[in-house]
């Protein structure tokens, strides 16, 4: 089991236990900009949910999610204030009595929830900077208040490709040695697929393949995109049915999310061996085309979005683990990059039999280029 | 000497005590004096000061109270406490045990030494930069200049990097103390990515090469930018094609000292000590 759910406004604590009771998820993350401190008519408490979790004794976690305060355009507090996460304004994080007061009050939550104290961060945009030392002295003091924390990494994608700074930044983050790692990716952009790019899958998976080396990694909101990761040594990646529990964008956090359904990304199915979705009209037309490419290429779940998500997680949970089974480092490497292989030779004829958009360029190419990158630099 | 410096000089023995014996050596903006602490000998450290910013000072003189509080073979004693010269500070000074011996310096790039001398050497070293990464203090400029064999065998580090914090000539782009040709690639960066312990294992590392083969890994030639290119790439010749004769333990163990992420090398000086003893 290597997948955590990631909280989202559309709340589907069903399908979360039934994932969990079907072993395809190891647990879920909360936020408190997805879920309310107290009930409400229609959304469960973050207490609810937890005792849930814990009554299936699955993983349960309390994610701040501080760093998307620095995100332009967030705006989407309809619950975070009934977390007092804050003495002061929020995101203030100017003096060290700030800086540990809000740690503080985001443990005091993960307390009450029975969580595994994650500390919060701040979002970098480049690994060298006044904002970057922030966040090593936010992550001394939270492991100066609690040495078993977990610590968060968040940064936009030219923070995870900025090189030599990276790898020094990464170095004294480790040089902590917390009990785990989450690391998130955010984007501008909330568009599935993740407009990723070859630098920053490179940088992504350098600071994974360093830090996994004494400390478990969970990549979240990685999805799909989260494999590199995967294969450089983190133990797991977030994910969900809505697009938001997939991508950490940007627009996620801002006011209300004007994408009502969220893409219908919950209704897509995926194709194993093209690690990557195709929409109902485009799987449904293949499978009438061409039914025996559809059983080379994986399977297809029976219509609704209910058993489409369940189909994505197992098979997702499946490559997951494929590539966290395999005996060493590169071994991971070289089986993920067999796997977007083939999938970049299959997607071509799918596109030309469906007329789908997306293809390999979309799904595969720039995480399979960054993997590359991340390998060479191994000398494989 | 000039006027300014004898001025130093006394200011110096005042704030400390002492009387001087002799003058050990002198260069750029550090003096050494070999003087008489309450009838025992002892080295004065002196340093003319460029800049003294106070965070520079503040920091200077916590870690000079951390080392002071260090009892290790392996780490020159620190006996006396950072005194600042002067109001403004004009200079520091601070009183350390003297030791018989010579710098490593004077040992390396003569001969090739065994796998077993360097080892015990490099074993030193890294015992003595743990007890000081369990503080928190990183040296931050270990070459063979700072690394001392006394006439017993054993080996002690010497001039951690704080007081260099406080000369604008000791550091490099990157605002960090250093010596060209022992410096880690994170000497290059400043924030959140300056110096860890890690980067005196990547010196550890450059010792080890040095010893082994009778050259740096990555030498400054003279141009600076060629310098910085290579150690921000860590561009050096293979130890294996330099001494075949070692064999795959050995060469990983300072491969890994000397890998371009820090975070891929151990991570402070007890880890490495931990490898090397079993390796002796």
């Amino acid at each position: 089991m290597s997948l955590l759910i990631e909280d989202s406004p559309r709340n589907l604590l069903a399908w979360i236990q039934q994932a969990i009771r079907a072993g395809t998820c190891a647990g879920a993350v909360i936020n408190p900009f997805a879920s309310p401190w107290i009930s409400k008519q229609h959304r469960r408490s973050a207490g609810e949910m937890a005792e849930r979790l814990h009554s299936l004794g699955a993983e349960t976690w309390f994610d701040a999610t501080t760093h998307a305060l620095q995100m332009p355009g967030v705006g989407d507090f309809r619950y975070y204030n009934e977390y007092s996460l804050w003495s002061g304004n929020a995101g203030d994080l100017s003096t060290p009595a700030l800086m540990s007061d809000h740690i503080k009050r985001v443990y005091a939550v993960q307390d009450e929830i029975s969580a595994t104290h994650l500390a919060p961060t701040t979002l970098l945009h480049y690994a060298e900077s006044e904002t970057s030392l922030t966040a090593l002295e936010f992550a001394e003091e939270a492991l100066t208040i609690d040495p078993g924390t977990w610590l968060s990494i968040a940064g936009t994608a030219s923070f995870w490709a900025s090189g030599a700074a990276l790898d020094a930044h990464i170095a004294a983050l480790a040089q902590l040695m917390p009990q785990g790692w989450f690391i998130t990716t955010a984007r501008p952009l909330s568009v599935l697929p993740a407009e990723a790019q070859k630098d920053e899958i490179e940088g992504i998976c350098r600071s994974v393949r360093a830090l996994s080396e004494y400390a478990p990694i969970h990549v979240a909101y990685g999805d799909l995109a989260g494999l590199p990761a995967v294969a450089a040594g983190a133990t797991s990646i977030g994910t969900g049915w809505d697009q938001r529990q997939r991508i950490c964008g940007f627009g996620s956090f801002a006011g209300r999310d004007p994408d009502a359904d969220g893409g219908g990304w919950y209704k897509r199915p995926i194709l194993r061996a093209l690690l990557g979705h195709l929409k109902v009209g485009e799987a449904a037309f293949l499978n009438n085309r061409d039914p025996a490419r559809v059983r080379r290429l994986g399977s297809l779940p029976p219509s609704g979005p209910r058993e489409a998500f369940f189909h994505y997680i197992a098979v997702l949970n499946a490559v997951v683990d494929s590539i966290a089974s395999q005996p060493d480092y590169w071994h991971r490497y070289a089986l993920l990059v067999e796997l977007y292989e083939a999938a970049i030779i299959e997607w071509p004829v799918v596109q030309r039999i469906t007329s789908a958009r997306l293809g390999a360029d979309e799904w595969c190419t720039q995480l399979l280029d960054g993997l590359r990158a991340y390998g060479s630099g191994e000398g494989w | 000497m000039s006027l300014a410096e004898i001025d130093l000089l006394n200011m110096a023995l005042d704030a400390t005590g002492v009387t001087l014996r002799s003058k050990i050596n002198e260069g750029g903006q550090k003096a050494v004096y070999l003087v008489d602490s309450a009838g025992q000998s002892a080295v004065l450290k002196v340093i003319s000061l460029s800049t003294s910013s106070p965070d520079a000072l503040k920091r200077a003189e916590r870690e000079v109270e951390l080392l002071r509080s260090i009892a290790s073979e392996n780490v020159v004693a620190v006996i006396s406490p950072l005194a600042e010269l002067g109001n403004p500070a004009t200079g520091v000074a601070w009183l350390e045990e003297h030791l018989d011996g010579e710098d490593l310096s004077s040992l390396l790039f003569n001969v090739k030494w065994s796998w077993d001398d360097t080892v015990g050497m490099a074993l030193d070293v890294s015992r003595g930069l743990a007890v000081a990464h369990e503080k928190r203090v990183v040296h931050r400029d270990l070459s063979a200049n700072n690394v001392r064999r006394l006439s017993s065998g054993t080996y002690k580090v010497m001039d951690f990097g704080f007081a260099r914090f406080t000369l604008k000539s000791g550091l490099t782009i990157g605002g960090q103390p250093g010596t060209p040709g022992y410096a880690s690639p994170e000497h290059l960066h400043a924030y959140s990515g300056a110096p860890t312990p890690a980067s005196d294992i990547f010196s550890v590392g450059i010792l080890m090469y040095a010893a082994l083969t009778g050259s740096l890994p990555i030498p400054h030639l003279g141009d600076d930018m060629d310098y910085v290119t290579r150690l921000r790439h860590t561009v050096f010749e293979p130890l294996a094609n330099l001494r075949p004769d070692l064999g795959a333990d050995q060469l990983d163990v300072i491969n890994r000292c000397l890998h371009r992420q820090p975070a891929r090398r151990f991570l402070n000086g007890a880890a490495l000590s931990l490898t090397l003893e079993d390796m002796k």
